[in-house]
């Protein structure tokens, strides 16, 4: 292989996130697309082959110009049926991706994800596998409110046989996607929301990123920031604050949450010896606390202050754009926290 | 011009010396190098030598008395002098010594973050110091209740106990530790010299202890950063029964290796003293890392032969008889084997496990009346530079396994000291400072 | 037939009748309003407006007391309003202000006011089915008299929840009236691609309990309709499907470019609004004058206006306030 630098063009997270679905389809026709408007349409005479939609953000956009209804498959709003007619295709041959529209809505499918999808393999004797991809929509910023607005990617990472990605940047989102694809287990894919109209360099070509490895978002020697999907540019923001008062922030983002990559989080603290999680889920049973109980376990003697955590609180998204902001970690907040431990 | 004979300091940890008896009278012609007085220290009995030729004018410490290290305890006039008392008091007075002020930390320390205090403790005393910290701690020996802390709430950081070490690596006063190893012995070193000078590792032979080292220490102390270990089963490191430690040349050279490592004492220049000696060469070979070259002093591991009357008495009883007969052997001149010297070998010989220890490590190192060591079939593999010191008249290593090691070793050069017998670091300690600082100069 | 030219419907006085008529105006009003409203920015957040609806919740809970339940969707401004919910506080509550009925915590997809037996604009779709079950079975098991309606829209009947509710309503007789607003779209897709069945009416069947449909731009069929199915829900005899067909003038949210529907079908409903057949009506009838109908308009829009300027001056709620509310103690 020769190694050359990747070409990269400009595109926001969404086209990204576009990009790695139509190049899946185009290589493997056994990958299908369902979702409630995924297209959008379906059956309205005057739009033919057109989408309507391409999904309530625009994620989908055209696919199913290309790609026919037959593969692009607006549904019901039924999601334990289609998400389970998900993994039953993907145990079956198919390779679909599903797009719960908003996670919130997994208590209408929990079902099928967690007792079918997940479990199949393992009850099976590892007879099947589970070749789906539910993407879904995650985050507070836009004021969607309590139904609307969660991240919830912890639930799901503490369920075995799922694999949880968070991607932050459109690179990431891209590269990932397509290893979400490609992977053989079932995988939740979190977009968010807030992050769709982000742009960044992406590279062109088909090349995934692995499942399990974490990105050094930013070198430091004072302190690690652990930061989960739009967190990371938050502790970007937090950092640049704090390079001002000459504290060296680095901040990792492990990408994805199962699998972990718990070597890149325990090289960083071993060499900054102060640890904070940044992360908007609720903060019980969560990724952050899983971080910082796994850092505690096996870098325990590699930290010189209490593991910090920044996140939202124990409560349910708020509607209120000044509600919002105090839910969601801010830079400020995250500053704070690096500098109380410090 | 006067001349002001003083208390020596023959050892690093020596603070005063007792006068134990004068060789010499008030107003008897003197010359230089003649022994004036006898002096006995917490470690050794030997003679002070006249710094210059004139007449003993005057005795100042009498025999018994006390007297601090560079204090005077005589007055030499020059041939043909002549002083008043009144000149003579002055001279005395004037020749007192200066309370040395500890030289402090040179401007390298990092500084704090934020103002460093005393450690917060709680209520039941426990210090506030934290995981990170209190890892580093042990790894480099730092008690952390003299550790200044700047974290938050009064909490010792990783950062503080590594300014801790610094500066106690700094810090080129003597100093006694105990190394823990991993496998919870003991190590018992003394350090000593400013923490940015060139390394020096001291290993004893077979019986002794950091003792042996003392004069030559002095010599070196000013300009090396030096440890001196003694070996397990000796001087004051742990003496765990034979059954369950491994008391072969490898088993001690492991034992110091991991000792060094966690003094931070990498990349020194191991000295090894007899089978100290074989001790340097197997630590050459299994921990590279750690060695910069090696002054081998009539060194085991470089032949077969080794003295049967050693052998002999290691494998009788200790005490003062076994210890007399011992320094008899390794000393050319006879004058050296002292009371105090016997004495001291005889308590290191009877201390709790210390004689079993001792005897095992013989009997591992010289099996069958010869040395049976790993490294005399590895000298080729010897990859430092290696300097060979060796007494000519040593009774218990021949001088024919200097010469012929000097050839094998790949970087080895040769220095015989004609006179000297099995010890040179006692019988000729300033020859052998001299070629210790020579070597260590040569490697740059 | 055709109720423009019926007789009055049974029960419908004028009073009850311009009282109706007024609430489909303040509906109207302000669902316009919350258009523009959002168009300015004053609105956060997602906006689904029920403009065009307005018969079928103001027809349904025409027959509802404070002491009768209603669950309600993420289109659910007309049900508060219809179920007498404050329209100031709604309005501050669509713009997040510490003054709305939900503190701001819920915004225009969970407005709610259970004094007012409203439980709630629901953020799921088909959230509320089960919900209005558990209200009904509260009302028989406290003898309190009282039903339970739950509106969803033809979307939510592909929900497993929207059978598993019909079914448990069946078989414990529960007070409940399950009333579809079938507005020819689940988000953009239309109604005969994502349902099998070609009356959702139908479905009732399946669960041997009544299956109504009724043009749900008719107020008074609606009225009718679900005057019905509430008495039969009350008299202990079990739950009713009532399909309302009906339109949305909107799109499915503000912002919706709304391609999978012409001008001509958008414009073909806007020949029936219900608002206009109900004046029409009361016209026609004598029951009202076209000067005392447009007083009411007026009114209605100085009512909304001020409730819109009085929540642009209330106060944001405190950042602190974003854990309360989580438990009742905790």
């Amino acid at each position: 292989m020769v190694a050359t630098a990747t070409a990269t063009r400009q595109m926001t997270y969404a086209e990204a996130i576009n990009e790695a679905m139509r190049i899946a389809m185009r290589q493997d026709p056994t990958v299908v697309l369902m979702g409630e408007d995924v297209a959008g349409g379906a059956m309205v005479d005057h739009l033919g082959n057109e989408d309507a939609w391409g999904g309530p953000m625009g994620v989908t956009k055209g696919l199913v110009q290309e790609f026919g209804r037959n593969r692009i498959l607006d549904t019901p709003i039924t999601e334990a049926g289609f998400i389970g007619a998900a993994v039953g295709a993907a145990a079956t041959g198919l390779r679909p991706i599903a797009e719960l529209m908003f996670v919130d809505f997994f208590g209408c499918c929990m079902d099928q994800i967690f007792d079918q999808g997940a479990k199949l393999r393992y009850m099976f004797g590892g007879k099947a596998k589970c070749p789906v991809v539910i993407r879904t929509m995650i985050g507070a910023g836009v004021n969607a409110a309590g139904q609307h607005s969660g991240c919830h990617y912890s639930v799901f990472t503490h369920m075995p046989g799922i694999k949880t990605v968070v991607p932050s940047t459109p690179a990431d989102a891209k590269g990932l996607l397509l290893s979400a694809i490609r992977d053989d287990d079932l995988v939740m894919f979190f977009e968010n929301k807030v992050l769709y109209a982000m742009k960044g360099e992406v590279p062109e070509g088909d090349e995934g990123i692995p499942l399990g490895k974490a990105d050094i978002k930013r070198e430091g020697s004072d302190v690690t920031i652990v930061a989960i999907s739009r967190m990371v540019h938050q502790s970007l923001a937090a950092a640049r604050m704090l390079e001002a008062d000459g504290i060296d922030v680095e901040v990792i983002d492990p990408r994805t949450l199962s699998p972990l990559d718990e070597d890149a989080i325990l090289s960083s603290v071993a060499k900054t010896h102060h640890l904070v999680i940044v992360d908007e889920d609720n903060p019980r049973c969560s990724c952050a606390t899983d971080i910082a109980a796994m850092v505690a376990d096996k870098g325990f003697d590699l930290l010189d202050a209490p593991i910090k955590m920044v996140t939202a609180p124990h409560t349910p998204v708020p509607f209120s754009p000044p509600l919002e902001q105090a839910y969601v970690p801010s830079p400020e907040r995250i500053a704070e926290a690096v500098r109380s431990i410090l | 011009m006067p001349t002001i004979v003083k208390m020596p300091k023959w050892g690093l940890t020596m603070t005063v010396g007792t006068v134990t008896g004068w060789l010499r009278e008030e107003g008897e012609e003197v010359s230089a190098g003649d022994p004036l007085l006898t002096v006995e220290t917490e470690k050794a009995v030997n003679d002070v030598e006249a710094p210059a030729d004139g007449v003993l004018v005057k005795i100042i410490a009498q025999t018994g008395e006390e007297v601090p290290v560079s204090a005077p305890v005589a007055v030499i006039a020059a041939p043909g002098e002549s002083i008043s008392e009144d000149d003579l008091a002055k001279l005395v007075a004037s020749a007192a010594p200066q309370a040395t002020s500890q030289a402090g930390t040179d401007g390298a320390t990092r500084t704090a973050p934020r103002e460093a205090r005393k450690p917060a403790r709680d209520a039941s005393g426990r210090i506030n110091a934290s995981p990170a910290a209190r890892k580093r701690a042990q790894e480099l020996g730092i008690d952390l209740a003299t550790v200044e802390a700047t974290g938050p709430g009064g909490r010792i950081t990783s950062d503080d106990v590594e300014r801790a070490a610094a500066e106690r690596d700094a810090d080129p006063s003597p100093r006694e530790e105990r190394v823990a190893l991993a496998d919870g012995r003991e190590i018992f070193a003394l350090r000593a010299g400013p923490g940015n000078a060139p390394k020096l590792v001291f290993l004893h032979g077979l019986g002794g202890s950091i003792s042996t080292w003392q004069m030559v220490l002095g010599e070196l102390a000013a300009q090396y950063r030096l440890a001196a270990f003694d070996l397990p089963g000796h001087g004051q490191s742990d003496k765990r029964p034979p059954a369950d430690t491994d008391y072969s040349v490898p088993g001690l050279a492991a034992a110091i290796g991991e000792a060094i490592a966690s003094l931070g004492h990498k990349q020194a220049i191991v000295i090894g003293h007899s089978l100290g000696g074989a001790v340097a060469l197997q630590l050459a070979l299994s921990q590279p890392d750690l060695v910069r070259g090696l002054v081998l002093v009539n060194s085991a591991g470089l032949g077969e032969e080794i003295a049967a009357e050693l052998l002999a008495l290691m494998s009788g009883e200790p005490g003062r008889d076994t210890a007399r007969k011992l320094l008899e052997l390794f000393f050319a001149d006879q004058r050296l084997v002292v009371d105090r010297g016997i004495e001291e070998m005889a308590q290191n010989q009877l201390a709790e496990g210390a004689w079993e220890a001792q005897r095992a490590v013989a009997s591992a190192a010289f099996a069958d009346g010869r040395q049976s060591l790993d490294v005399l079939q590895r000298l080729a593999e010897v990859s430092v530079p290696v300097r060979i010191v060796w007494g000519a008249q040593d009774r218990v290593i021949p001088l024919a396994h200097a010469i012929s090691a000097a050839q094998t070793l790949p970087d080895a050069t040769l220095r015989i000291l004609p006179t000297i017998g099995h010890v040179p670091q006692v019988e000729a300690a300033s020859a052998l400072a001299t070629e210790i600082d020579r070597f260590a100069r040569g490697l740059g | 037939m055709s109720v423009t030219e019926s007789p009055a419907v049974a029960g419908i006085d004028k009073s009850k009748l311009l009282e109706m008529y007024e609430r489909m105006v303040q509906i109207r009003t302000f669902e316009d309003a919350a258009g523009k409203h959002f168009a300015d920015g004053l609105v956060p957040g997602f906006v689904h407006l029920y403009a065009g609806e307005e018969a079928v919740a103001v027809g349904v809970c025409s027959h509802l007391t404070d002491r009768d339940y209603i669950t309600s969707t993420h289109r659910g401004h007309g049900h508060c309003i219809a179920k007498g919910v404050d329209i100031p506080g709604m309005v501050a509550e669509l713009m997040g202000k510490a003054t709305g009925v939900c503190k701001g915590k819920g915004g225009s997809m969970h407005i709610a006011d259970v004094e007012k037996g409203m439980l709630g604009a629901n953020g799921i779709v088909g959230g509320g089915l089960p919900l209005a079950c558990g209200a009904a079975l509260t009302a028989k098991t406290l003898g309190t008299g009282g039903v339970a309606v739950s509106f969803f829209g033809d979307g939510a009947s592909n929900q497993g929840t929207f059978h598993e509710a019909l079914n448990l309503a069946a078989i414990w007789k529960l007070p409940v009236v399950f009333v579809c607003e079938n507005n020819g779209y689940a988000e953009s897709t239309p109604v005969h691609y994502h349902c099998s069945a070609t009356d959702i009416a139908n479905r009732a069947a399946a669960y041997e309990i009544p299956g109504v449909v009724v043009d749900g731009l008719d107020l008074f069929a609606v009225y009718e309709a679900a005057g019905e199915a509430i008495a039969r829900a009350r008299r202990g005899e079990g739950p009713t499907l009532i399909e309302a067909k009906t339109y949305r003038y909107y799109g499915h949210f503000q912002g919706d470019t709304v391609t999978y529907r012409t001008e001509e079908e958008l414009n073909q409903y806007r020949q029936r609004d219900a608002i206009q057949r109900v004046r029409k009506y009361a016209l026609e009838h004598g029951l009202a004058t076209a000067e005392e109908l447009d007083a009411i308009d007026a009114r209605v829009k100085e009512q909304v206006d001020a409730a819109w300027e009085a929540a642009k001056a209330a106060p944001w709620p405190d950042p602190e306030d974003v854990l309360e509310d989580v438990y009742v103690s905790y």
